[in-house]
């Protein structure tokens, strides 16, 4: 008996047939369902749909969020609208630190730019060699970055 | 029963625990994604700006570096996929200075950012940094889906930050064309009462937009994707290439309340981006300040974003060197799909490459 493969053959799958019924079935029925999906008529179903979950839930979810900030409140602990607020608050406080820290970058900028025509010669020599051009390494290029990268791989461990 | 019979009988059990140990892998487990290797260089709340580490030598690099900016509501890892199939590593080997902007997942306590906060208040500080530490006075932006959308008000607004270039990924930005876009009659204000989602949720969950997007296509994502998974069982490249997809794909973020509102009312109901009448913290987004070098891509068979959203931005924009790429395929495959580092990724690098010097 001659072995297929060895002659160069493929060998024949009995599920092909079934896989090909299968695929052109899904065509189809994929043309179908886009259709469906672009009506007005699923745009109709579908915000009905929801409108009655929203509708239905809604009383649940109030009474369950009464209940658990009255709860919270019992036991002393914060709720989540206390967090969110906090949360907010620190956004914040993260934003004007960022905008400090640019502010104390153009400072010393404009600071380490003045310095070597009121310094001594040799010391304004020493700031130019060090920045290795008219243009002067800003104050928080270096550091805030080593620290975020060390905090990044704390946070991956 | 004979013998051959039985051993034949044996062999296909075995193929078919095989399959199912590995149909089981792929759909219980994540997939090793977003190797590439990089440093985080600043943070602002849930955000977060990534440095890849460059693979050429600086006098080798384009100097003129790269900013990506990925949606807001799906993992921005899409672009460094896995090790071999990489935007990101197939740029970083071209020679680019490439940084992430990741947003991060918002909770309930940013359910009122809004497209302001992210154009006005995020991307000019992260571009910032990203000047500080890359040395260099201007930069380009690639922006992704809704990233598209927020990298156009930015560069409206901002047209003298240095922006040189600007590229814009299956770009959702004209939604007058009612008829083509799906999301637009799903939203319509007789059928969608955005405040009343939103009241019940605070941010978009990530289960209702991932919904949205995979019922676009209902037999496709549903069906015909786990069927494609089983036929290839056997492969292991197509298995690889399925479970980092799926991993992706079911790994969405919340989408902020505000910024949601801001999408529907403004854009999917009165497309006011296009019309000029689209406001940013009393500004008026008018795209004519926008004089960044732009390259806009196309995908002919997003479902998600048609062509049409994407097609007339160039005509609106007061650049004078605009470019339109159309390629085949969908919103993702595109970028991600088997076929991009092939004919999407060098099309970037050629256009960008000659404007990055």
């Amino acid at each position: 008996m001659s072995d297929p493969q060895a002659e160069g053959r493929k060998t024949p799958d009995p599920l092909e047939p079934f896989r090909e019924m299968r695929d052109a079935y899904m065509d189809v029925w994929a043309k179908a369902m886009g259709g469906a999906v672009n009506s007005e008529a699923y745009s109709k179903a579908s915000g009905a749909m929801l409108e009655s979950f929203l509708t239905t839930s809604a009383p649940f979810r109030d009474a369950q969020k009464k209940m658990m900030v009255s709860a919270l409140e019992q036991l002393n602990m914060p709720s989540r609208a206390d967090f969110i607020s906090l949360a907010e608050r620190l956004a914040n406080l993260e934003m004007l630190l960022d905008d400090m820290a640019e502010k104390l970058n153009q400072v010393h900028l404009l600071a380490v730019k003045a310095a070597p025509q009121s310094a001594p010669k040799d010391k304004a020599e020493v700031l130019k060699a060090k920045s290795g051009s008219s243009e002067v390494e800003p104050l928080t290029k270096a550091a805030p970055h080593e620290a975020s990268a060390k905090t990044a791989k704390k946070r991956s461990r | 029963m004979s013998s051959s019979t039985e051993s034949g009988a044996v062999t296909q059990f075995t193929a078919m625990q095989e399959k199912l140990q590995t149909l089981n892998n792929v759909l219980t487990t994540r997939a090793a994604i977003a190797q590439t290797p990089k440093e985080l260089i600043w943070t602002l709340n849930k955000a977060k700006l990534y440095h890849y580490i460059p693979v050429l030598p600086k006098e080798k690099r384009h100097p003129v570096p790269l900013l990506l900016v990925f949606a807001l509501m799906n993992r921005p890892y899409i672009l460094d996929l896995r090790p071999g199939h990489s935007f990101v590593e197939f740029m970083i080997n071209q020679g680019y200075d490439l940084y992430l902007l990741d947003w991060g997942a918002p909770g309930i306590e940013d359910k009122n950012l809004k497209l302001d906060d992210y154009t006005l208040e995020y991307m000019p500080r992260a571009i910032r940094k990203l000047k500080e530490h890359s040395g260099a006075s201007e930069f380009s932006l690639l922006g992704w889906c809704l990233g598209a959308i927020l990298t156009t008000i930015y560069s409206a607004l901002r047209p003298d930050d240095g922006l040189r270039n600007l590229i814009l990924l299956t770009a959702p930005l004209d939604f007058s064309n009612k008829e083509k876009i799906t999301f637009g009659r799903w939203t319509d204000e007789r059928y969608f009462d955005i405040e009343r989602v939103l009241a019940a949720f605070g941010n978009m969950p990530p289960e209702m937009i991932e919904y949205g997007a995979k019922a676009l296509k209902p037999v496709e994502n549903y069906v015909g994707n786990y069927l494609r998974l089983w036929d290839n069982l056997g492969n292991p490249q197509v298995v690889e290439a399925w479970h980092a997809m799926n991993t992706w794909v079911t790994d969405n973020v919340a989408l902020a309340g505000g910024v949601f509102r801001q999408l529907i009312v403004d854009l999917y109901r009165n497309d006011r981006l296009m019309q000029g009448t689209m406001m940013i913290r009393g500004e008026q987004v008018n795209l004519s300040r926008l004089r960044a070098n732009l390259l806009t891509v196309i995908a002919e068979q997003d479902h998600i974003t048609p062509p049409c959203q994407s097609e007339t931005v160039s005509l609106k924009v007061g650049s004078t060197d605009t470019t339109v790429i159309r390629i085949p395929g969908g919103h993702i495959g595109i970028m991600a799909g088997s076929g991009a580092s092939k004919h999407t990724w060098p099309q970037i690098d050629k256009w960008l490459g000659s404007r990055s010097e």
